[in-house]
């Protein structure tokens, strides 16, 4: 696996009246093409920020990002970022949904209906359509958001806890569903959460962040002796508890000496 | 993992007696409730016209309902009937779009640049609290005793709170929206059109019913100051020679407008937001 994303000594503070507050400090790692990477930390560690300095929405105070060894501005790479909730329009159907991202960025021509119809056909929502999202179920709008960030055939995804929104039972069915659908699509993605089973269940590789500001405290390889992998199978794994309990030292460590 | 079956349980379509009796309370319910209404109105009108008869009031200074269907009927058919409504509906149709309009358009500015919102804060407020009869003399002095000071006027009376309110839904539009668009690359153009404008259609619908009857009030404020013709000249010229029945008429009439073109504004409510 080469790699293909490159986080090098990044620091991000924030700024208000009140005083500025570090949100980031020296935070270095790398992504491989087709990797799963889970990031687990403490809340307000500053997970989000650094989706969205990834993502090009903040620029890093300093440090830099590097895909394919190349500046993030210039590397004209796409990354695809799935927010908290599914943000579905109210007003616009589900295909009128997935088709937005496409629609901005004037990529939306008669031949990306054939695409678009496929992804829905293999993902089960082409009888829903039309139905607008208030009538989808949880799991249904959550991957219409995928299809959503899908269509925009992006390099990188950013999953930013894009479970935490959803009950118990719709997490489990909707996390495997997402997964699935990555692994198929072949994409490299990066997830947030601050769920430790969710993490390791789906990634291959687990980065865990020290209170604010983050910084990188410790990865784990994640490697499961179990065939025919998906994250509800990983949490039967007998590694699983393992991993669990040091990935939960490390947090809690960090809780002690504050 | 197998995803759970969500089966939709076959409602039954037999209707139980109770529910019949319930639904039979409710239409009986519904049936006397406008029963009384009715009741309400016929009972005033009744009142005020047996009052003029025998004398508990002076149909001079009442006017009564049967000289009040008299002077429509009169008007109608000379015609003055519907050049005085015309004028007056003209000058608040025209004044409405005038507000929304150029409300639709400042609140896009002062949303799309939060300088010139900040700069022009105190002023709004000052010229939304302002009781806009105090400015209707100026207009006439400036515009002249014409059509043009009536719709100023009415525009003014409407439009500042009408660009608080839009500008203030327009900022009240979820964070993590906007963040979406962002994440799909747009810039604020998009988030302009894609999200703000059409999330807010409700609440602009909503905002035109209050309108229609602010133009329609700025639009008789204007009449009584300015006008040459139209409802509201009509009342105060009525109300100068005593003609009371033309007054009287002219409020029934209005009443009747302003009810109307809420109605049409509900109308379109009930489709948009269905």
């Amino acid at each position: 696996m080469s790699e293909l994303l490159r986080i090098d000594h990044i620091s991000y503070t924030y700024h208000s009246l009140d005083g500025e507050t570090p949100a980031l400090m020296d935070v270095s790692f790398h992504v491989n093409d087709g990797e799963f990477l889970g990031i687990v930390g403490p809340s307000g560690c500053g997970k989000s920020t650094l989706l969205s300095l990834i993502a090009g929405l903040l620029t890093p105070s300093c440090g830099s990002i590097y895909i394919n060894g190349k500046d993030i501005k210039s590397s004209g790479k796409n990354i695809g970022y799935m927010l908290q909730k599914d943000h579905l329009l109210d007003w616009r159907n589900t295909l009128k949904n997935v088709t937005l991202g496409m629609e901005i960025q004037h990529k939306l021509s008669d031949n990306s209906y054939v695409q678009i119809n496929e992804l829905l056909n293999t993902y089960g929502l082409i009888t829903f359509k039309k139905s607008f999202p208030s009538e989808l179920s949880g799991g249904m709008r959550q991957r219409a958001a995928l299809i959503r960030t899908l269509l925009l055939e992006p390099d990188i995804l950013l999953l930013d806890e894009p479970f935490s929104a959803l009950d118990y039972q719709t997490r489990l069915e909707v996390a495997d569903d997402i997964w699935g659908i990555i692994r198929k699509e072949k994409k490299t993605a990066i997830l947030i959460t601050h769920d430790i089973s969710e993490a390791i269940s789906m990634s291959d590789r687990v980065i865990v962040l020290s209170n604010r500001p983050g910084t990188v405290k410790q990865i784990f390889d994640i490697k499961l002796s179990i065939s025919d992998r998906t994250p509800f199978t990983a949490r039967s794994a007998p590694e699983f508890r393992e991993y669990f309990n040091s990935i939960w030292k490390e947090l809690n460590h960090d809780e002690q000496e504050k | 993992m197998s995803r759970k079956s969500r089966k939709v349980s076959s409602e039954s379509l037999s209707v139980s007696a109770a529910q019949k009796a319930y639904v039979r309370k409710h239409l009986l319910r519904t049936r006397r409730i406008r029963l009384y209404q009715v009741i309400i109105l016929i009972g005033f009108i009744a009142f005020w016209e047996i009052s003029t008869h025998i004398g508990i009031v002076d149909s001079f200074i009442f006017s009564s309902p049967s000289r009040v269907v008299k002077t429509i009927a009169k008007m109608t058919v000379d015609g003055q009937l519907f050049y005085h409504i015309g004028i007056t509906l003209l000058e608040t149709l025209i004044s409405f779009a005038l507000v929304n309009i150029v409300g639709l358009f400042m609140a896009i500015i002062l949303w799309w640049n939060d300088s010139i919102s900040k700069v022009l804060e105190p002023y709004l407020i000052v010229l939304n609290s302002l009781p806009k009869s105090a400015l209707a003399p100026v207009f006439i002095v400036w515009l002249g005793a014409n059509m043009k000071t009536i719709i100023v006027a009415a525009v003014s009376v409407a439009l500042f709170g009408s660009i608080i309110t839009l500008y203030s839904d327009f900022k009240a539009v979820e964070e993590d929206k906007i963040k979406l668009i962002y994440t799909l690359r747009g810039n604020k153009k998009d988030v302009l059109l894609k999200v703000v404008l059409p999330s807010n259609i409700p609440s602009m619908i909503s905002l035109m019913k209050v309108n229609i009857g602010l133009s329609l009030v700025g639009v008789i404020i204007g009449e009584f100051l300015a006008a040459k013709a139209g409802l509201g000249y009509l009342i105060i010229y009525g109300s100068q020679v005593f003609r009371l029945d033309w007054v009287i008429m002219s409020i029934v009439i209005l009443s009747i407008i302003a009810t109307g073109l809420y109605k049409i504004l509900s109308f379109f409510e009930k489709r948009y937001t269905k």
